[in-house]
C-alpha cells in the first residue's frame, strides 16, 4: 500500500498536520507532480471532509434505520503493519525501544471502531481516501495510490501496489477481501499514528491543543512507521 | 434460398442467380452505412420539425396581417413599400424567437413541449393540426420516391420492376422498402385482391422507446386513461410511413388521389408487450380506381 | 442489498429516487418490493446526498495526479461509510448515477454503466415525449427543479433490472 500523504484533522475541522510521501519509485510514469497543492486548498480539503463526515450519518438510508443492524464494528488485528517484523529480520539487531506494555508490535488484538456512521473510505480513480476516527473526535486520513479495481481497470492494476500480497488470484476478480482489506490495514495503520500522536504530541507539554502539530519526533515516527510498510 | 425465386424472370439460371445475388450482397455491404439511432433519431424528429416549420410561418402571417391593420387608417403611407420593408427586417434576425407566443408554443421549444401542444391544440385550430399532417406527410412522400429510384438501381436480382403489379408492389414495400428505412420488415400483409391491403407492423422501431411522462407516479394512475393519451400524442408520427408507402406507389405508378392510405393502432400480441410502445400499427392502403396494371416505366 | 438509487442531473436537481425498505419476499419472489418511488419526504435527502458527492468530488478533482499532456480525469467511484457504502458514476453530460448498497457486493460501476446505457438512454433519450432536460426554465437550473423521470417503462425496467440484486 503506498500511502502518499496523510492528514490530521481536528475536532473542529481544522487541519492540523499534514505530511506528504514520495513514491515515485513505485510509479510506473515517475514524472507526476503529485498533490500540488498549496496550503489553502489543504485547509479547504480538511474542513470539507469534516462536514461531509458529519453529513453522512444524515444519508443513512431508510431500510438501515428501520432494521436491526448486526454489523461488526470490530477491526481485526494485522500484525507488523508498518513495524518490522523481527523474526523477518534477525539482522535488526537494536534492541526494542517500546516499552513493555506494548511489546514489539504497537497493539495486538483486534479493536473497536469508533466511526459508526461518518465517512470512512473514498475510492476515486487515482486514489484511496481512508479515515479513521478516534473517541475524542480526532480524524487521521490517509490518502494511499492504490487504486481498488473495477472491472475495466487494466492500467490501474499496474498502478497497484504489491505491498500487500495476499491476493495470488488474478487481480481482475474483484475480491471481497480486497476492498475490505484495505480498510482493515488503513485502520490498523491510522490506529499506530494515534498511538504515536498520543506519545509524542500529547506528552509535549509546549503543543496545545487543537494547534497545528510542529514536532520532529512526531514527523520522525511517521516516516518511519510509512517507510515500514514498502 | 427461397425469396430468390420471388421476382425471377427465369432468364437465368440458377448458379448465375447464386453469384448475381453474392455480388449484390457484398457490394450493399461494401457501402458506407449511417448509424442506425441517429438515423432514427432524425427520422422522429421531423414531426417537432413540421411544427416549427408551421409556427413559424403562421406567425409571420399573423405578424404581417397585424401591420396591415394599422396602415390602413392613413393612405398616405405607401403600403406595398412599407410591408416589404418589415419582410425585410424579420428577416435580418438571425435568433428567430418569436415575438408573441402562439398557442402551439415558442420556436425554441423543446420536442416534447410541442409534441404535448401540439395534441391539445386538435380541437382548437384544426386547420393547422391538418397542415402538420400534410407537412410531415409530404416528406414521407418525397422519401417514398426518391427510395424507390435508388432501389431500381441496386442490381438486386430480387426485384423485377417489368413485371411488377399491385401485389408485387406492396411486397416490394413490406420488405424492401420497410428493410432499407426500419430495418424490418413488416409482420403482415392482407388483401382482398381488389385493391383493398392492410399492413401490420407489430414494432414499429421508431416508436418503441416512446412512454408518456405523466408528473406522478404512474401506477396510480388509471391505464387506459394513460394509454388512450399516449396513442393521441404519437397520432403525428404515424404520418411519416403514411406518406413513405404513398411515395412509392406514387413512383410506380399509382397517383397521390387514387391512392388512401390510414394509419391506426392495434393491440399487441400479449407476448410482445414488454416495457415499449404498447400498440402495433396497422395502415390500410386502398387503390380506389381500377386495379388494373398500369403502364410501368422502367 | 441495495437500499436506494438516485440519478441527477447536470442542474443539481434529483429527477428519479427510488428507495428499497424491505427486502424482497422470498415467498413471492414476483412482487414488487415495497419501497417509495421520488417520494417527497427523501427531497432532502437527495440535496444533502448530492451536496455530499459535488464537494467530496470537486476536492479529489483537484488532488488529481496531472499529466501535462493527457489530464486524466479522477473521478470518486465509491464512498464507504461505518454502516452503507455509496457507489457513484457520473457521465460526460453530467448525470450522476448513485446506488447505495450494504458491504456484500465491491463493485457496482458495471451494473451503473448498463443502467445508463441500456436503461436510461433507451426510455428518455429515445424517447420523444419524455423530456431530455428536466429543468422547465432557467429558474430550476439551479437545484430547485421539481420534475422527476415518472416514466412507466422506465420504472419497470429498471425494477427488473435491479430486482435479483436486491438481495
Amino acid at each position: 500500500m503506498g500511502i502518499e500523504a496523510i492528514l490530521i484533522i481536528n475536532k473542529s475541522g481544522g487541519l492540523i498536520y499534514h505530511r506528504s510521501f514520495d513514491v515515485s519509485k513505485t510509479n510506473p510514469t515517475g514524472t507526476t507532480s503529485k498533490h500540488s497543492l498549496n496550503s489553502n486548498d489543504l485547509l479547504i480539503l480538511a474542513s470539507t471532509l469534516h462536514s461531509v463526515f458529519v453529513i453522512s450519518s444524515q444519508i443513512t438510508p431508510k431500510a438501515l434505520q428501520l432494521s436491526q443492524s448486526n454489523l461488526n464494528y470490530t477491526i481485526p488485528y494485522h500484525p507488523y503493519v508498518g513495524v518490522k517484523n523481527p523474526e523477518k529480520s534477525p539482522r535488526n539487531s537494536i534492541p526494542n525501544k517500546y516499552g513493555s506494555f506494548k511489546g514489539d508490535d504497537y497493539f495486538k488484538e483486534p479493536f473497536h471502531s469508533w466511526n459508526k456512521s461518518g465517512l470512512k473510505q473514498l475510492s476515486t480513480d487515482q486514489f484511496t481516501m481512508y479515515i479513521y476516527q478516534t473517541m475524542t473526535g480526532l480524524k487521521f486520513v490517509a490518502i494511499s495510490s492504490t487504486v481498488l479495481p473495477s472491472h475495466n481497470d487494466s492500467e490501474t492494476n499496474m498502478m497497484n501496489n504489491s505491498g500487500i500480497n495476499i491476493n495470488n488470484n488474478s487481480s481482475k476478480n474483484i475480491n471481497a477481501l480486497q476492498y475490505n482489506l484495505g480498510s482493515q490495514i488503513a485502520d490498523n495503520l491510522l490506529r499506530k499514528v494515534y498511538c504515536i500522536y498520543s506519545d509524542y504530541v500529547m506528552k509535549d507539554p509546549f503543543y496545545s491543543l487543537e494547534m497545528p502539530i510542529k514536532s520532529d519526533l512526531f514527523d520522525d515516527k511517521v516516516k518511519s512507521l510509512i517507510d515500514n510498510l514498502l | 434460398m427461397p425469396h430468390q425465386q420471388r421476382y425471377n424472370n427465369g432468364s437465368m439460371t440458377n448458379n448465375e442467380a447464386i453469384e448475381r445475388q453474392r455480388q449484390y450482397e457484398m457490394f450493399q455491404e461494401s457501402l458506407p452505412k449511417v448509424n442506425k439511432i441517429l438515423f432514427q433519431m432524425i427520422l422522429n424528429e421531423i414531426i417537432p420539425l413540421s411544427v416549427r416549420i408551421e409556427n413559424q410561418l403562421t406567425q409571420g402571417n399573423e405578424f404581417q396581417n397585424d401591420t396591415k391593420l394599422d396602415t390602413l387608417g392613413d393612405s398616405s403611407f405607401d403600403k406595398a413599400s412599407d410591408l416589404d420593408n418589415i419582410t425585410k427586417l424579420k428577416d435580418l434576425s438571425i435568433n428567430a424567437k418569436a415575438n408573441s407566443e402562439t398557442h402551439l408554443g415558442n420556436i425554441s421549444s423543446p420536442d416534447d413541449v410541442l409534441i404535448y401542444k401540439l395534441s391539445q391544440s386538435v380541437d382548437e385550430n384544426e386547420n393547422k393540426y391538418n397542415n402538420i399532417l400534410k407537412r410531415i406527410r409530404d416528406i414521407g412522400i418525397k422519401i417514398g420516391t426518391k427510395l424507390v429510384n435508388l432501389l431500381i438501381f441496386t442490381n438486386n436480382i430480387n426485384l423485377n420492376f417489368k413485371e411488377m403489379d399491385l401485389l408485387l408492389i406492396m411486397k416490394f414495400i413490406c420488405r424492401d422498402v420497410w428493410k432499407h428505412v426500419f430495418g424490418k420488415q413488416i409482420d403482415n400483409l392482407k388483401t382482398n385482391h381488389r385493391g383493398t391491403f392492410y399492413l401490420t407492423d407489430l414494432e414499429y422501431p421508431l416508436l418503441q422507446s416512446f412512454c408518456i411522462e405523466t408528473n406522478t407516479i404512474p401506477s396510480q394512475l388509471n391505464e387506459e386513461f394513460i394509454l388512450n393519451k399516449e396513442s393521441k400524442l404519437v397520432e403525428p408520427f404515424l404520418e411519416l410511413p403514411v406518406g413513405i408507402i404513398k411515395g412509392v406507389l406514387l413512383s410506380l405508378g399509382y397517383p397521390l388521389d387514387e391512392v388512401i392510405c390510414l394509419a391506426t393502432f392495434i393491440d399487441k400480441p400479449k407476448e410482445r408487450i414488454k416495457n415499449s410502445f404498447p400498440k402495433g400499427i396497422s395502415f390500410h392502403v386502398q387503390i380506389t380506381k381500377s386495379f388494373l396494371p398500369q403502364q410501368q416505366k422502367q | 442489498m441495495i437500499y436506494s438509487f438516485w440519478i441527477f442531473d447536470k442542474h443539481c436537481n434529483c429527477i428519479f429516487e427510488r428507495e428499497w425498505t424491505l427486502g424482497s419476499n422470498t415467498n413471492n419472489p414476483n412482487a414488487l418490493s415495497s419501497g417509495t418511488i421520488n417520494s417527497k419526504q427523501n427531497d432532502e435527502i437527495g440535496k444533502l446526498l448530492y451536496g455530499m458527492i459535488f464537494s467530496l468530488n470537486s476536492i479529489t478533482q483537484k488532488l488529481s495526479t496531472s499529466i501535462s499532456d493527457n489530464q486524466i480525469n479522477n473521478n470518486i467511484r465509491s464512498i464507504s461509510t461505518g454502516k452503507f457504502r455509496i457507489h457513484t458514476m457520473q457521465t460526460a453530460t453530467g448525470l450522476w448515477f448513485i446506488l447505495i448498497t450494504d458491504f456484500k457486493q465491491q463493485n457496482y460501476s458495471q451494473v451503473l454503466h448498463y443502467i445508463y446505457s441500456h436503461i436510461y438512454i433507451k426510455h428518455v433519450v429515445h424517447n420523444f415525449l419524455s423530456p431530455y432536460d428536466f429543468a422547465l426554465n432557467p429558474k430550476e437550473q439551479r437545484g430547485q427543479g421539481v420534475k422527476k423521470i415518472n416514466n412507466r417503462h422506465f420504472i419497470n425496467t429498471l425494477e427488473a433490472f435491479l430486482q435479483s440484486m436486491l438481495n
